[in-house]
């Protein structure tokens, strides 16, 4: 029997903390101007950050309901729902059992999934392809937050000022109408770089000890650097992989949306492939880089815009240290 | 009908091993006859201090990748289902993918507690049915829990053990293969049992003092799977229109002997249609599943055309049951 369902966003939401460091407070807590950096290439200007007694689920549940409420369900409506991160609020259990207790879904399956900062795109294939295999379902909900925030040494200039905390989600709905919803997707992967970017400690590689903590294990590093145009080299081969799944040209695209990293890198990919700035939107100049949030975030971001309209061909480019990449096209 | 099948398996479990004697002297407590009697636990398996969760999972899949005669290079998607994972970022599966030279396959880690592994093998088997890019996927369980153990704690200490066990899936069209699958949860237990590290709690010298860092049990979880995994069980199969009696092999979360011999009965099957590795393996999360249906392989236990159904459970919690005819 062939497959004739497909899936549908039919909400989107996003919910930051309300701190917010500007450009100027690490000026002036480094002492030295990181801010034209961070403006000038890197593209952020402000980004919000969770407080001490604020975590993940504290944004990851308000960016849920604002998706629940635009798709006009209940809670108990939901038939999975997914938490997509590598800032999870635990080791175990998972983030989305919480999550489905706060928001009171009780008839949702829920598990995480962790593929890095590209976490959240592969979780929407995943919930894409559950609704069009299992027809006793309706609704998912898939969440991308990002608190790496905590695991940051705030005197590291590197990593303090670039990572901000954010949610995004997306109410998904099986619909067999082929005209609209989710087309197909892909995934490269080179795990090669698993030991160049991350938080190390405290799992069951470096199990948390108070040395852990001394050597700062427990926080967020950068033990090696990666190559400065990984993104810039891999993105158009993910897209173009993309297109010729689906059979469609670059031309096709009404709106392309990238993982928040680097202002930069978006702009060179999008003058390599010769698609107009104006398909595409960024965010980090007001949410700073949210990771496994951002694409979310940035999609919520768009709508309020008036940049996505019905019908639109749509693509999102996710990459994850590790590192893991994933590409999903669908019809807004 | 194009459908998926499991065609390897493959296990490890770690060489060093602790007995209920020595069990006793670490929690200076008697606890031989809940360990062995009511838990089935004869045995903890331990990994080497140099050992974690992707290197336990690196060897059990190995040996799957080998039986299934199949190169890491021919895999699409590796999946690592574990609660116990190497770092908190990048994923497990991104080492796991490294070290395997699997470099075609996508990665992403699942984490359902201890239902991660089914979890997984459902979400495997939905990449395949509806991508034809996908037509091998591993899917490996790993767990190294023991890592986090307070080895004076006599609740936790002697429970869990290190253990990764991996599923070899494939498309194939001489189905019926994949069933149908369930899944359930009830989020209300989040606070009972974990490892409470994360942006959620995040580590201080303080912490790590009070021994809040440890795999704790908050409070007393009723027997929920006792509970549940009937119903579960029932309402899966109910969807393809079969009954536990169609059942020839079924293979639990590996938590509790006991619990598994009372839901045998409710289930009204003989205990021969069920096979339990605890006694072999100790408590291993989202591995014991595949380790258990390795070793029923190997002992001939599963043959073409059988009903075989897993049903698992994490603690938090939730719940997966997967049936499939045996290809």
């Amino acid at each position: 029997m062939e497959n004739k369902r497909t899936s549908r966003i039919i909400g989107t939401g996003l919910h930051v903390p309300e701190k917010v460091l500007t450009n100027q407070y690490f000026n002036d807590f480094f002492k030295e101007d990181v801010g034209s950096w961070l403006e000038g290439v890197v593209g952020q200007k402000e980004r919000h950050v969770l407080g001490d007694n604020e975590s993940v689920v504290d944004i990851a549940v308000p960016a849920a309901i604002m998706a629940i409420e635009e798709g006009k369900i209940k809670p108990e409506d939901i038939d999975i729902i997914i938490v997509s991160s590598d800032t999870h609020e635990y080791i175990s259990p998972p983030t989305s059992f919480v999550v489905q207790n706060k928001l009171g879904a009780k008839n949702a399956a829920v598990f995480d999934l962790n593929a890095s900062c590209a976490s959240f795109v592969t979780a929407l294939v995943t919930a894409d392809k559950w609704l069009k295999d299992e027809e006793s379902f309706k609704y998912v909900l898939v969440i991308g937050e990002y608190g790496m925030t905590k695991y940051l040494n705030w005197n590291d200039k590197y990593t303090a000022t670039l990572f901000a905390d954010g949610a995004g989600a997306f109410l998904l709905k099986a619909e067999n109408d082929e005209e609209e919803g989710v087309i197909d997707s892909v995934f490269i992967a080179d795990g090669s770089y698993y030991d160049y970017i991350g938080v190390f400690g405290g799992g069951t590689r470096f199990p948390l000890r108070e040395e852990t903590i001394q050597q700062g294990l427990h926080q967020l590093r950068i033990m090696k650097r990666y190559p400065p145009d990984i993104n810039s080299r891999n993105w158009p081969i993910l897209i173009e992989n993309l297109l010729q799944k689906v059979g469609k040209e670059v031309t096709d695209i009404d709106m392309i949306f990238f993982t928040q990293i680097n202002l930069g890198t978006i702009k060179e990919v999008m003058t390599n492939l010769n698609i107009p700035i104006e398909k595409t939107h960024w965010i980090m100049d007001k949410y700073g880089y949210t990771g496994s949030a951002c694409i979310p975030m940035a999609v919520h971001d768009a709508r309020l815009n008036n940049k996505l309209k019905k019908g639109d061909f749509v693509v999102m480019i996710a990459s994850g240290a590790g590192f893991a990449m994933g590409a999903i096209a669908l019809k807004w | 009908m194009r459908s998926v099948k499991i065609s390897s398996t493959g296990i490890y479990s770690p060489s060093r091993t602790m007995f209920t004697e020595e069990i006793n002297e670490l929690v200076g407590e008697d606890i031989t006859y809940w360990a062995v009697e009511k838990m089935g636990l004869k045995v903890k398996k331990i990994s080497e201090p140099d050992e974690a969760a992707s290197d336990l999972a690196v060897k059990a899949s190995i040996e799957a990748i080998n039986k299934a005669g199949i190169k890491p290079e021919d895999l699409d998607l590796l999946i690592v289902a574990t609660d116990t994972p190497d770092y908190f970022s990048p994923a497990t599966s991104s080492i796991v993918q490294c070290k395997l030279g699997a470099k075609n396959a996508g990665t992403f880690d699942v984490n359902c507690a201890c239902a991660g592994l089914v979890t997984a093998l459902d979400i495997a088997t939905k990449y395949i049915l509806t991508d034809s890019s996908f037509k091998k996927v591993l899917i490996v369980g790993t767990y190294a829990m023991t890592k986090f153990l307070n080895w004076k704690d006599k609740v936790t200490a002697p429970i869990f053990s290190d253990g990764a066990g991996a599923i070899i899936l494939e498309e194939t069209d001489n189905g019926p293969g994949f069933l149908t699958s369930k899944l359930i949860a009830d989020g209300c237990f989040y606070d009972y049992l974990g490892v409470y590290l994360g942006s959620g709690a995040v580590p201080t010298p303080e912490y790590i003092e009070k021994g809040l860092h440890f795999v704790r049990y908050n409070k007393r979880y009723p027997d929920v799977n006792s509970e549940n995994w009937p119903s579960l069980v029932r309402d899966t199969l109910k969807k393809v229109n079969l009954t536990s009696q169609d059942i020839d092999m079924i293979i639990f979360t590996q938590v509790r002997k006991f619990t598994i011999e009372e839901v045998m009965e409710k289930l009204n099957l003989p205990l021969s249609k069920t096979y339990m590795v605890m006694h072999k393996y100790g408590y291993t999360g989202s591995a014991c599943i595949p380790m258990a249906l390795n070793d029923a392989l190997e002992e001939r236990k599963i043959k073409k055309g059988d009903l075989v159904v897993f049903c698992s459970s994490g603690g938090g919690y939730a719940m997966a049951a997967y049936a499939m005819r045996w290809v």
